[in-house]
């Protein structure tokens, strides 16, 4: 675990935060979709760092510090580079693996996809 | 706004919440921003992107959508398709400022010091970018 890789990792969470909400501001079908899920999703790294997205009333919100108490889904990352790899696609978040454990509503989970697919197009260049 | 101006948004965003997390990290850095002089950069891209980065008593802040009055530095890159390939680090501020892609307004000497600071983000990305 290198500092470039903390570093990136945090970088590209908030970013992913930010993008998720100015979406929402240009794409239609994005925020239709934002406006049928109620939902809160932990990222966890290396029982380091947490970053929270927030989905209420069509209105998403994101946050590093603590994690609520009725998170919906919970993404807990062994370490920086597997958060990393997951959150830039180079490793399926869905796929089985030792160093990526996912908690909460599986049937939620699904419906909550579309958001980080939807930021990849935006980031895709980037990471 | 278009997705190519959502996604230079983005990429500016990237750029300047970057600085912030190095500096909790890299003592350099967080010396160097300690040693900037008071002032602040200006940014505006396209006709719908702007945001500002702040130096004061030793440190540092930012804020997006947003303008600062009387800007030390104020930075434009006028052209989206251009400001992409700059905040991807295709093109750097020297070779776009002297095709005329990037104009600066203000004290040309604080944006020069403001380089210094920005040169951390391409190393600290690398893992980000890298396939």
């Amino acid at each position: 675990m290198s500092e470039e890789e903390i570093v990136s990792v945090k970088v590209l969470m908030n970013a992913i935060g930010y993008a998720s909400q100015q979406i929402a501001l240009v794409d239609e079908e994005y925020k239709n979709k934002l406006n049928s899920v109620n939902a809160s999703t932990v990222y966890k790294v290396a029982d380091d760092y947490i970053f929270v997205t927030e989905i209420n009333d069509g209105k998403i919100s994101s946050y590093e510090g603590s994690s609520p108490l009725d998170a919906t889904v919970t993404i807990e990352f062994n370490d920086y580079p597997t958060a990393l790899a997951a959150m830039t696609g180079r490793i399926d978040l869905n796929a089985p693996s030792e160093k990526i454990k996912i908690t909460g509503d599986e049937v939620k989970m699904a419906e909550l996809s579309f958001i980080l697919e939807s930021v990849k197009e935006y980031i895709g260049g980037m990471a | 706004m278009d997705k190519d101006g959502l996604q230079v948004k983005i990429m500016h965003y990237i750029m300047m919440k970057s600085i912030e997390e190095i500096a909790k990290i890299d003592e350099d850095l967080e010396e160097d921003i300690a040693e900037m002089k008071d002032g602040s950069i200006q940014w505006k891209i396209g006709s719908e992107i702007k945001g500002y980065q702040e130096f004061k008593d030793g440190k540092y802040s930012w804020k997006t959508d947003s303008e600062i009055e009387n800007p030390t530095v104020t930075m434009i890159l006028e052209d989206v398709a251009f400001s992409k390939k700059f905040f991807n680090s295709e093109v750097d501020a020297t070779s776009a400022y002297m095709a005329g892609q990037l104009k600066i307004e203000g004290q040309m000497k604080y944006s020069m010091a403001y380089g210094g600071i920005a040169d951390y983000i391409g190393d600290y990305l690398e893992p980000m970018r890298k396939k």
